[in-house]
């Protein structure tokens, strides 16, 4: 088991080009965070004088791992995306086949070979996550928490490439299909939900639509997950938050199971557990009485997550299975 | 467990089709053990289907197998414990050295760190790779990786290696060495079922001959036992090989047609080949070549051929 890990390591790393991607991954992350860093100093810079000057750290750090998720949606699907087809294509599978290794070793062996190459490259984000510390504002809690998800993000677009491979003869198709798969969990899910909702019934207002179950289609997208589920950075009084890409989804994202607003007979706003009135401060706009937070999304969004991510693996070491009973046409044993 | 009185492998009514093609059309065999069992037919008899199910990878449609006393179906990973299997055309890792490789597999059968590194040591001296030792897989010649495969089919000292046409694609002295490898596995107390369709390179290496043809086992006999091994083959070569086709029918001769036109037929001996030639030119038939072809197996395997196609 740990030397058909290393062995695919091994095939990895001597490799030229993995280093290069290793490089290329690290300076262009840098690259982008020298330009988000200069426009939150100058979003900052409007802030008046009066209030003290907001760190940037938030805004950078969120920035950051928005951008670590959407560069891994480009690279970690290629690590397995061709990694069992592949390997039947140039007949080393069959061999692996016929001795002691089991399905589940080599798919196993797979996976955390890839994890060990995915956990690198973020591992390379640990020091621009640094300077984003340096500049002030950023909580330990929520970088670990940001952390531990972005692992199980990796985690499920590794195994959707197990999963492709496996499945599907041809490497070419499969790799595109891992892509594919990952693109409609990241960006395919906010667009369909946006499309869904247009469809939607109209609260009484007329501008609301009334979201209903349909928040569940957000729910499994990492990068919501990810926004959602981070502990929010806490609010110390006279210190304005530069905006904060995470903070912003969540906002969004939560206000999708927010209930409608309910209005007494004179229309004023009222909460709708107690009646009383909602008083609303003239200059924030912000809610006096504090209002109940929606409910989070990221407990059903992180279990549809590990329920694919599952049920890939699951299909995978299926595929595996020996002796095998069907083959698709063209395809050989060995 | 295998006893040496039990076969190391027997077949029982073993079919599987691929689509509308049978490859496998019920067949029966016995594989002596410690015996090396040459596996004989022409491309597309079932071979490597055969060895396929035998190592436990494909599952027949129907009939039952035996490897070393385990179901290949049913415990697939007892009959791997036993079996060293080498397909007709597998790669190798080219990124790992050929001590990493066969550590690899040395892992896989869960041989201990020292155990692995002794047996890989052990192998690359005895397929003579001494210089590859440390050297990536992919500057290897394919005779080279031929032999790395074959270590690696006996990294965990089996008791049936199951070899698919192991000498194709090998020039002549790489061929010779195969043969010594494979001799020597048998004289340790391996069985040996390899396949092939390069028939006098078995002839060296074998005990016994089973035959397949179109999915069905033809008998299995000692390699000195064999039915027409005595006959040789004969070329004969016409100005006019309709008149060459015509004449030998009208002898009863039965005989096999080259593209060029020439008749191969298979004779006892040459007092029965000197006769046809007296015969052929006394029916008028412009006879401008005579020459003896390959002996024992081949002609053995075109009188099976030919009874088939009758």
């Amino acid at each position: 088991m740990r030397a058909l890990v290393v062995s695919e390591l091994r095939q990895r790393i001597r490799g030229r080009r993995w280093w290069i991607l290793l490089l290329l991954w690290f300076l262009v992350l840098l690259g982008l965070m020298l330009v988000i860093q200069n426009a939150a100093e100058q979003q900052a810079g409007f802030y008046p004088r009066r209030f003290r000057e907001p760190p940037l750290g938030p805004s950078m750090f969120g920035s950051l791992t928005l951008l670590i998720v959407g560069l891994s949606c480009l690279i970690i699907p290629s690590l397995t995306s061709t990694s069992i087809n592949g390997e039947r294509d140039r007949g080393t599978l069959a061999v692996l086949q016929s001795t002691l290794y089991r399905p589940r070793d080599i798919v196993l062996a797979k996976f955390l070979a890839a994890m060990v190459v995915a956990l690198t490259f973020l591992v390379l984000t640990l020091p621009l996550t640094w300077w984003c510390f340096s500049e002030g504002g950023v909580h330990l809690g929520r970088t670990i928490v940001v952390y531990a998800i972005i692992v199980l993000v990796l985690a499920l677009m590794v195994l959707i490439g197990l999963a492709a491979s496996a499945l599907i003869r041809k490497p070419s198709l499969s790799a595109a299909a891992a892509y594919g798969f990952v693109f409609l969990l990241t960006i395919g899910s906010p667009i369909l939900f946006g499309l869904l909702l247009l469809g939607a019934p109209d609260v009484v207002n007329g501008y609301e639509r009334q979201v209903g179950w349909r928040w569940i289609i957000l729910a499994p997208d990492p990068v919501v997950v990810l926004a959602d589920a981070a502990p929010r950075a806490p609010r110390g009084p006279g210190v304005a938050v530069v905006s904060d890409p995470l903070e912003s989804i969540r906002e969004a994202v939560r206000d999708a199971r927010r209930p409608p607003e309910v209005y007494n007979k004179r229309g004023r706003q009222i909460d709708p557990a107690t009646g009383e009135v909602i008083e609303f401060d003239p200059f924030t706009g912000e809610p006096e009485l504090k209002t109940s937070e929606p409910p989070a999304l990221w407990p059903w969004g992180l279990a549809i997550d590990v329920l694919i991510g599952a049920g890939a693996a699951y299909l995978a070491i299926e595929r595996l299975r020996i002796p095998t009973h069907k083959l698709a046409t063209g395809e050989r044993v060995a | 467990m295998t006893t040496a009185h039990e076969p190391a492998i027997t077949t029982k009514n073993l079919r599987r089709s691929f689509g509308k093609s049978h490859a496998l059309d019920g067949f029966d065999m016995k594989v002596p053990a410690g015996k090396v069992v040459g596996l004989v037919g022409p491309n597309g008899a079932g071979k490597t289907t055969l060895l396929l199910i035998l190592a436990g990878l494909l599952a027949p449609d129907d009939g039952t197998a035996l490897v070393a006393g385990a179901d290949p179906v049913e415990q697939p990973f007892e009959v791997h414990r036993n079996i060293g299997w080498m397909p007709d055309f597998f790669g190798v890792y080219d990124g790992l050295t050929a001590t990493e490789y066969l550590d690899l597999f040395g892992a896989a059968y869960r041989l201990s760190v020292k155990e692995r590194r002794d047996r890989a040591k052990e192998l690359i001296a005895l397929v003579h790779l001494e210089s590859f030792a440390d050297a990536p897989v992919h500057t290897m010649s394919r005779g080279q990786k031929q032999r790395l495969g074959f270590a690696r089919a006996i990294v965990h000292r089996p008791k049936v290696l199951l070899l698919d046409e192991p000498a194709s694609g090998l020039d002549p002295r790489a061929r010779v060495e195969l043969r010594e490898l494979v001799r020597k596995q048998a004289d340790e107390g391996a069985s040996v079922l390899v396949s092939s369709h390069i028939l006098s390179e078995l002839e060296e290496m074998v005990d016994l001959v089973a035959f397949a043809e179109k999915g069905k086992c033809k008998g299995i006999h000692p390699l000195h036992d064999l039915p027409g091994a005595a006959a040789r083959t004969w070329q004969f070569r016409s100005l006019d090989p309709a008149a060459l086709e015509v004449a030998l029918s009208a002898a009863e001769m039965s005989a096999t047609f080259l593209p060029n036109g020439a008749g191969v037929v298979a004779l006892k001996d040459e007092q029965e080949a000197a006769q046809l030639v007296e015969h052929l030119v006394r029916v008028g038939v412009p006879i401008v070549e005579v020459t003896r072809g390959g002996g024992g197996l081949e002609s053995a395997f075109m009188a099976m051929d030919e009874g088939d196609r009758r």
